[in-house]
């Protein structure tokens, strides 16, 4: 489970070209779009959500539901994206 | 069609979103008696028809003649062409056939020999959808966008392979219009992505689509109703104005070649003439480090604003923008 969180940390740094951010600096919990109440998050924007879900259908051969709200809900955190995948990835 | 029942007909009427200007009145039969006659009668009556309703609707549209207005005194100044009392009366004629032109178009009454190509980069596009390579198009609310759909829908498109048209439209300002489009061609109503809920799955989706040698197609001169903070700047027409942040940026998530695309009536008020499709390859690429991003989509928007202002100095009627462009 902790593999496959570095793995989408580094999509995730990857794809957005995050400079001056490892994967260790990504706390699992934290929202991956805007920040919390604590400050946590990568602060991330819409069209960013567009570039990232298309890396991690590449990387890990999963797709998302028309539902917003469901898809939503899966890019919450990196803990919450692992989980949807390691559920519907193929392999 | 843009409402002509607003009661605040002072300028201020002119600085409303787009989104916030209602479909016109009245029910869905008008719009059957333009399909009606779409239909049954001579083009030549049509344009007469037309013509005339056109007619009582300027009398009583006062909100749209100052709009129509706004956009035809910036085009004054650029191309130094006066535009009289008639002209506002003009746009808004031109604009009714574009309405009428759609719905033959989706019926399937136009056809391909109607348009004519020009000497520029339709055949880079038709080369590549032979090669099975797919392109993201940007067009614009000049003349009619829906051409190129259309005539794909009926086999008309002379290439060696089979392609699809999957345009990105706002649908929420013209229900009505679109109830009838639905009747008129369901299959071809499914393929349009809706604007305003475009997410990971559509992306992906529009993604694939691409790959596969399909077309996606959005207009690039209307900024979305639900994200009007994202956009981009650019002079237009003498005067800085906005354009949708997200079509541009569409072009480098989907990361796709892109064309820009728009097919014009030869003449502003005759929908029996030829059409004219104008297809240029964007020099700028988007495939770069994302820092350089936003300067690159300036760059692609400054290409795609000089085609549009060019055409519609050539073709000042058939601009279908009817709010203030140029509003913040």
């Amino acid at each position: 489970m902790s593999d496959l969180n570095t793995r989408i940390k580094e999509v995730i740094i990857e794809s957005l070209e995050l400079e001056d951010i490892t994967p260790a600096d990504i706390v699992d919990s934290a929202p991956i779009f805007g920040k919390n109440e604590k400050g946590e998050g990568l602060g991330l924007d819409s069209i960013d959500a567009l570039e990232l879900g298309i890396a991690i259908k590449d990387k890990f051969g999963v797709t998302f539901s028309t539902v917003k709200e469901e898809t939503k809900k899966h890019f919450a955190s990196v803990d919450a994206l692992a989980a949807y995948i390691a559920e519907h990835s193929e392999g | 069609m843009p409402d002509t029942n607003k009661e605040t007909s002072s300028s201020t009427s002119c600085s409303e979103h787009w989104s916030e200007i209602k479909e016109v009145g009245g029910g869905l039969w008008h719009f059957r008696f333009m399909l009606w006659t779409a239909c049954h009668l001579p083009l030549f009556m049509v344009e007469c028809i037309t013509a005339v309703i056109c007619f009582f609707f300027w009398l009583g549209a006062r909100p749209v003649r100052a709009r129509s207005k706004i956009y035809l005194n910036h085009l004054s100044k650029v191309s130094g062409k006066r535009f009289g009392f008639f002209s506002t009366y003009k746009h808004i004629f031109s604009f009714a056939l574009s309405m009428m032109e759609k719905l033959l178009g989706w019926k399937g009454a136009i056809k391909l020999n109607q348009i004519e190509s020009q000497n520029d980069d339709l055949q880079m596009l038709v080369q590549q959808l032979n090669q099975g390579r797919g392109a993201f198009l940007l067009c614009s609310h000049l003349g009619n966008m829906e051409m190129l759909r259309s005539l794909t829908e009926f086999g008309e498109f002379h290439t060696e392979r089979d392609f699809q048209v999957f345009p990105v439209v706002d649908l929420s300002g013209t229900t009505k219009f679109n109830s009838l489009l639905r009747e008129l061609n369901p299959d071809l109503i499914d393929k349009i992505v809706d604007a305003n809920s475009i997410g990971v799955d559509s992306a992906i989706w529009m993604k694939d689509k691409i790959s596969a040698g399909n077309l996606v197609v959005i207009a690039g001169d209307r900024t979305s109703a639900n994200s009007r903070n994202r956009t981009i700047e650019t002079d237009f027409l003498g005067e800085s104005a906005n354009f949708p942040e997200g079509a541009f940026s569409l072009a480098g998530i989907l990361n796709a070649p892109v064309y820009f695309i728009f097919v014009v009536r030869k003449n502003d008020f005759n929908i029996r003439t030829a059409y004219e499709m104008h297809v240029v390859r964007a020099k700028t690429s988007l495939d770069c480090p994302r820092k350089e991003r936003p300067e690159r989509l300036k760059m692609l928007l400054r290409e795609y604003a000089e085609i549009l202002e060019r055409l519609c100095v050539a073709h000042p009627y058939q601009w279908f923008n009817f709010y203030n462009f140029w509003e913040g």
